[in-house]
């Protein structure tokens, strides 16, 4: 994955030493090869990987100059026509700067012929973000066949890798080689899965890091999983360089990246401090009495009258200049940007990098520098953050999975006139649970003469549950607003009928003062009853909407986590009409809650009473926190289960 | 005029001028709730002979005036497609800001295409972002394009994704040249034509102003088919020498430039294909036989794969080659089909069609854009035989379901051709019949399922079969036998005999809790286990585009409830048959000795349903609806 965040070229100082012309490993394959029996447990699967094979080679090329070679291949036994479907085209990348030394493909068939993809038919081809690929189609496949292919690529040296091994299919095979001349010293390991590293200095000048792991099963997406984050994968890092002067000391530390992040981020020249100035006295944000109006006021400007994405990557795109009068900037540019605004302000910060946790991890003792995909601001002052690069997120809502983890902070600290950066390795914690909410007050009232319930529903969401709803609505178009409005009646009514209705807060500047994104409709609804003879049913159950459920699940390999901590509580009023009585109210109690810690974190509980001619339900499901191990699993199961079981509870409204 | 003053005053045309605050406000409330609009599209094409041969180019500007205070962080990303055939010759776009400053676009990326259904072409795509966008600010957008191949000029369409303010069409061309046109799609009468004839060239205009934003909804068929749209065309011109040129005059013109695509492939069987189609043959009895064993052997083994680069778009390739690769687009398996079924003896002809994504006809408008697909076509028993090599299940004697009711161009040999119309498979041979027999017990309720699929219905699922594994084949069942609630558990099921394309069943066995109720001495159960057409109203009157059905058909379900011993029926709800002119249903309540029979019935006629017909369709569900409310009570004798 490319990395935009760091500027990786500047790492080759000070690596390079006295040319030597060592020629690369090339990727070979059995000149006739035999197909490879599949055992019967594997006959399910779709495709067998036999072979992956991983190989990142460093070289000494000239003065100055280390190459870095990295070469795939895979051998696939293809079992049936999804096997074939899925290995039957395939799509090579590599990025601009890298050259293709070697690249092969073949078909193997069940009747011994082989079929090579000529050089001809691999095409090129260039994604929207830039990415290019090689593509190409195998030829002859059939069920039974083997498809191989294997190829090498040059690319601009990056001394932090991270090779994800597991998959959809089982490998049975998986080796990982890392080259490079004996100076270098790489460390490795091994996450979701205990590596056993065999380093081999056997050849002079060059030392070799060997993993070879056998039998990986492949991994199933699951509900409540971070399905990337949990797959086998090894990381590597070069931490050493012998040939510096003082080789014991640890390279490409967090520290080092600090000091990389301020200078590209925080330093600016006269010059465009002056226009930040200028943009800062054109909106009077100076005046602006405290630093957390400052934040708000930047941060709506810059999110409203700029368009930055990531796909932007042009060289003016990050000029302070242009960005102003454009008003389009890349990732890059728009940190900067803020970042140049802050500091003018005097509004203290630090720059944050953090990832998905969906996907990676920040670790401190293993500092991957490639890990650090995403960013943030950090406010010492107000201790919240700000995601510069998500337009539909404001001050303090940032993209949850970027948090609820350790990530790197990047502090400034000034001695006489030098302003330099250490890093930190710290948590970014999420907002607290009581602020991300979705409450739903729905009142029912039966119409007699026509056999339909009258319902007025309120939705109220709050913090991180409101992003979506929000972004949906304040940008799309009538039609869309009129279909969400539909859906909110038709997920809690089972009707589509909507008399009145109104919206607040959709603007994101209501974010700040912590406003919920409200709904609310009036609605009539045939679907919430049914007709039994003398006996009416009311399907009170339905009125909390469509609800996730973990009913037939198979065995579960990843543990659990939610977006963030939250809860969803429901207070149902419904008025019994004249002359019935609810014959099962006691239906409507359920209760499962789990401690952790002495606290509940995790519950469904649903009560009732009746107050007059009032049924009045209150339901309250809660996730606390962010992560639940595997030990949790059928505690969790149990409240997901809880709230869609709810969901089916009938009252009988018997005639007195 | 002089022909460079006519440019000067298009480029002057070209520079917007700002709407005023109150023109601004006046289209704000014409669209309310709008982020943006498009203030102008124009297209005008010039058609001029060079060599004898026909010439075009087009200019394209396309206004988009910003109302949304989000515009600038959401909508400044725009572009524009062009490929071999559609030849970009020159751009240039910029931002006039609210305050009438010009600011150029530079930050111009081309890319390839992706596709769905296409691996690889050489269609590109260029985008951009607006600068400095905010409320009232105008992007403009002007291109230059080559159309290389005069006779592939794309409709014009008057309705966006936005409003249209002012849509304009100008063809110009020689007076020795004739252009028809066809207005195309709904709300036609809003376009107005002229015809003005100046210096020996001939234009025709055609405009439409405050267009409504064309939204489509999931269940519509392609835009062709309800957008207002020009397709206009070549018909015939006369050359430098006086000779008058047909072109695309009518399907002969047509069929003469699709030979020349087949001029060099399938000169000869190579011994792989004849040995394969020998095999196939050996044992089958008769024409039939053979053609069945040669389109289930294409079907099964010959993978779709699109390369579709320049004239691969046009261009079949050679069966051999198809046979060795073992994969091709829908060209490519036309023509293994057609020299296999010719190598077994039986007639087959290269046939040109278009999907039903596309509303043209050969005979209206003989054109490439009618079609966008290639089969082959064989006659046995007095019957034309459709085979698409595409779809894997497809029942050999019916068409594909995307080539129904649509006109094919059959090549019966190097001088002629037929048009003939695929024919829809009645209703009765698309049938689904799935039958629950439950028991109520302790444990909740538990039930055998059996789901019988015939014709489209088993094609469909049976395509869907052959891209799962055991592992994942229970995911992709089990939506297709739950039924009561999201609590339905499958505890096992079993697909039965896969060897017929036409049948298949899917057995299965299941508990399902928290769906009957017992209540005290009661319980209560709704008998409709399925509730499909729950919410499927029609947005009538707002909707005004037709919704597509994928074939004519028939459903039925039936619910067999064993009464429990010792209970007895207390409320039985009242079936009901309701039809009218579009469609209808049958709900019966039955109860037969010891067992209570519901049965619904659902029929479908229509592969279009168009708004004319909408107020029918939901009155059937106006009707049905009711009978979803009613439950079945039982109760335990005294």
């Amino acid at each position: 994955m490319k990395n935009n965040l760091i500027f990786l070229s500047a790492l080759l100082l000070g690596l390079d030493a006295i040319a030597q012309k060592p020629a690369i490993i090339h990727e070979q394959w059995t000149e006739k090869p035999a197909l490879h029996p599949i055992n019967d447990p594997l006959k399910k699967e779709s495709a067998v990987i036999l072979l992956d094979n991983r190989r990142v080679e460093f070289i000494d090329e000239g003065a100055d100059k280390v190459g870095e070679y990295r070469s795939f291949h895979r051998i696939v036994h293809l079992n049936d026509d999804q096997g074939i479907e899925s290995f039957n085209k395939v799509y090579l990348g590599y990025t601009d700067s890298t050259d293709i030394i070697d690249m092969r493909a073949r078909a193997v068939l069940p009747n011994g012929v082989i079929m090579e993809v000529r050089k001809e038919n691999m095409k090129d081809y260039q994604d929207e973000d830039g990415s290019k690929y090689k593509i190409f189609a195998l030829e002859g496949l059939e069920k039974g066949a083997e498809v191989e292919y294997f190829y090498t690529i040059r690319r601009k040296p990056d001394y932090f890798g991270r090779e994800t091994i597991q998959g959809k299919f089982p490998i049975l095979d998986a080796r990982l080689q890392i080259l490079c001349p004996s100076r270098l010293i790489f460390q490795l390991k091994g996450y979701n899965s205990d590596i056993r590293i065999d380093t081999d200095t056997s050849h002079a000048g060059t030392t070799a890091y060997n993993i070879r792991l056998k039998d990986i099963p492949g991994a199933e997406e699951e509900k409540y999983a971070a399905y990337d984050a949990n797959l086998k994968r090894i990381e590597y890092r070069l931490s050493y360089n012998k040939a510096n002067s003082n080789g014991s000391a640890r390279i490409n530390t967090w520290n080092l990246l600090a000091q990389r992040i301020h200078s590209n981020y925080e330093v600016f020249t006269e010059k465009d401090l002056n226009r930040i100035g200028d943009l800062i006295e054109a909106n009077g944000w100076q005046k602006l009495p405290d630093a957390r109006q400052k934040i708000i006021a930047v941060e709506n400007y810059l999110k409203k009258q700029f368009t930055s994405r990531n796909d932007i990557d042009m060289q003016n795109a990050s000029n302070i200049e242009w960005m102003i009068k454009n008003k389009i900037a890349s990732t890059y540019g728009i940190v900067r940007l803020y970042a140049g605004i802050f500091q003018k302000l005097g509004v203290g910060n630090q720059i944050v990098l953090t990832c998905n946790r969906n996907e990676l991890v920040i670790d401190r003792s293993f500092e991957n520098w490639n890990n650090t995909s995403d960013i943030l601001f950090y406010f010492p002052g107000t201790g919240k953050y700000l995601a510069p690069t998500l337009p539909t997120f404001r001050y303090p809502w940032i993209n949850p999975y970027w948090g609820a983890e350790d990530a790197f902070y990047c502090q400034t600290t000034t001695i006489g006139n030098y302003t330099t950066a250490i890093a930190a390795i710290r948590n970014v914690p999420l907002e607290d649970v009581t602020k991300s909410y979705h409450r739903t007050d729905v009142s029912l009232q039966l119409d007699p003469a026509s056999d339909t319930v009258i319902a007025k529903v309120r939705e109220t969401l709050a913090g991180y549950l409101s992003i979506g709803y929000r972004a949906a609505y304040t940008l799309s178009n009538p039609d869309d607003r009129r279909t969400m409005l539909k859906e909110m009646a038709r997920s809690t009514t089972n009707s589509e009928r909507i008399i009145t209705s109104n919206v607040e807060n959709a603007d994101f500047e209501s974010y700040t003062d912590d406003k919920p994104f409200v709904m609310e409709a009036t609605i009539h609804s045939e679907g919430l009853l049914e007709n039994a003879g003398r006996n009416l049913l009311l399907k009170i159950g339905g009125v909390i909407g469509k609800q996730e459920e973990m009913y037939q699940e198979k065995p579960r390999q990843f543990p659990l986590q939610v977006a963030f901590p939250h809860t969803l509580e429901r207070f149902v009023d419904f008025i019994i009409p004249a002359g019935y009585k609810v014959k099962n109210p006691d239906d409507l109690v359920e209760s499962h809650e789990y401690p952790a810690g002495g606290n509940p974190v995790l519950g469904f509980v649903s009560e009732y009473k009746i107050e007059g001619d009032t049924l009045r339900v209150h339901i309250l499901e809660t996730y606390k926190q962010t992560a639940y191990p595997l030990a949790d699993y059928d505690n969790f199961k149990k409240v997901i289960n809880a709230a869609a079981d709810f969901t089916k509870v009938v009252l009988v409204l018997e005639k007195k | 005029m002089s022909r460079l003053f006519y440019i000067l005053l298009l480029a002057i045309g070209a520079l917007p001028a700002l709407p005023s605050e109150g023109q601004t406000r006046s289209i704000e409330s014409k669209f309310p709730g709008e982020q943006e609009v498009m203030l102008e599209h124009s297209v005008h094409y010039v058609i001029t002979l060079k060599d004898g041969q026909p010439l075009v180019k087009s200019e394209e500007k396309q206004q988009l005036l910003y109302l949304s205070a989000q515009a600038n962080s959401r909508m400044s990303r725009f572009g524009f497609s062009h490929s071999g055939f559609h030849q970009l010759e020159q751009y240039s776009a910029y931002t006039l800001t609210a305050d009438a400053k010009k600011i150029k676009v530079t930050n111009f990326k081309t890319t390839d295409s992706k596709s769905n259904s296409i691996f690889y072409d050489d269609v590109k795509e260029t985008t951009f972002d607006f600068p400095a966008l905010a409320p009232g600010a105008i992007g403009t957008l002007e291109t230059t394009m080559l159309d290389k191949d005069p006779h592939l000029l794309s409709p014009f369409f008057f309705s966006w994704a936005v409003p249209v303010i002012h849509s304009q069409l100008k063809i110009t061309f020689p007076k020795d040249m004739q252009i028809r046109y066809l207005l195309k799609g709904n709300d036609t009468a809003r376009i107005r034509f002229t015809l003005e004839t100046r210096h020996g060239e001939t234009t025709y205009t055609f405009q439409a102003d405050s267009v409504a934003a064309g939204r489509p909804y999931d269940d519509a068929p392609d835009i062709r088919w309800y957008a207002a749209h020009v397709v206009f065309y070549i018909e015939k011109y006369v050359d430098e020498h006086g000779t008058t040129i047909p072109y695309l005059s009518s399907p002969d013109d047509l069929f003469h430039l699709y030979l020349g695509y087949l001029k060099d492939i399938n000169k000869e069987t190579g011994p792989e294909l004849q040995h394969i189609v020998d095999s196939l043959c050996k044992n089958a009895p008769d024409p039939e036989g053979k053609a069945r064993n040669i389109y289930a052997w294409v079907q099964q083994n010959i993978k779709y794969i699109a390369f579709e680069q320049g004239m691969e778009g046009f261009v079949p390739r050679d069966a051999n080659l198809v046979c060795t690769r073992k994969f091709g687009d829908c060209k490519d398996m036309s023509s293994i089909l057609t020299l296999m079924l010719r190598t077994a003896g039986i007639p087959a002809w290269y046939t040109w069609i278009g999907t039903r994504s596309l509303p043209y006809t050969y005979t209206e408008t003989p054109l490439p854009l009618v079609d966008n697909h290639m089969i082959s076509t064989i006659r046995l028993n007095d019957r034309y035989i459709f085979l698409d090599g595409t779809d894997p299940f497809c029942i050999f004697g019916m068409p594909s379901t995307g080539i129904q009711d649509k006109q094919a161009l059959v090549a019966m040999d190097d001088s002629t051709y037929k048009i003939l119309t695929v024919p829809i498979p009645a209703k009765e041979m698309n049938r689904l019949i799935d039958t629950t027999t439950i028991d109520l017990t302790a444990g909740g309720l538990k039930g055998h399922i059996c789901i019988d699929h015939y014709g489209y219905y088993s094609n469909i699922l049976q395509d869907l079969l052959i891209y799962s594994n055991e592992k994942e084949i229970d995911q992709l069942l089990k939506p297709r036998f739950r039924r009561g609630s999201d609590k339905f558990n499958l505890d096992s099921f079993r697909i039965g005999d896969r060897g017929d394309h036409a049948h298949i069943r899917l057995t299965g066995d299941f508990t399902l809790q928290d769906y009957a109720r017992q209540i005290g001495s009661e319980w209560y159960i709704n008998m409709n286990l399925f509730k499909s057409y729950l919410h499927e109203e029609i947005d009538y009157p707002k909707r005004t585009m037709p919704i597509e059905f994928p074939f004519y058909g028939q459903r039925i379900y039936v619910v067999i409830l064993n009464i429990p011993a010792g209970y007895e029926v207390t409320y039985l709800p009242p079936g009901k048959t309701y039809h009218n002119a579009v469609w209808g249903f049958t709900m019966n309540y039955e109860k037969r000795g010891r067992q209570l029979i519901f049965t619904q019935e659902f029929d479908n006629d229509h592969l279009l349903l168009q708004p004319s017909q909408f107020a029918d369709w939901n009155k059937v569900l106006e009707n049905l609806f009711p009978l979803y409310h009613s439950t079945v009570s039982l109760q335990k004798n005294p």
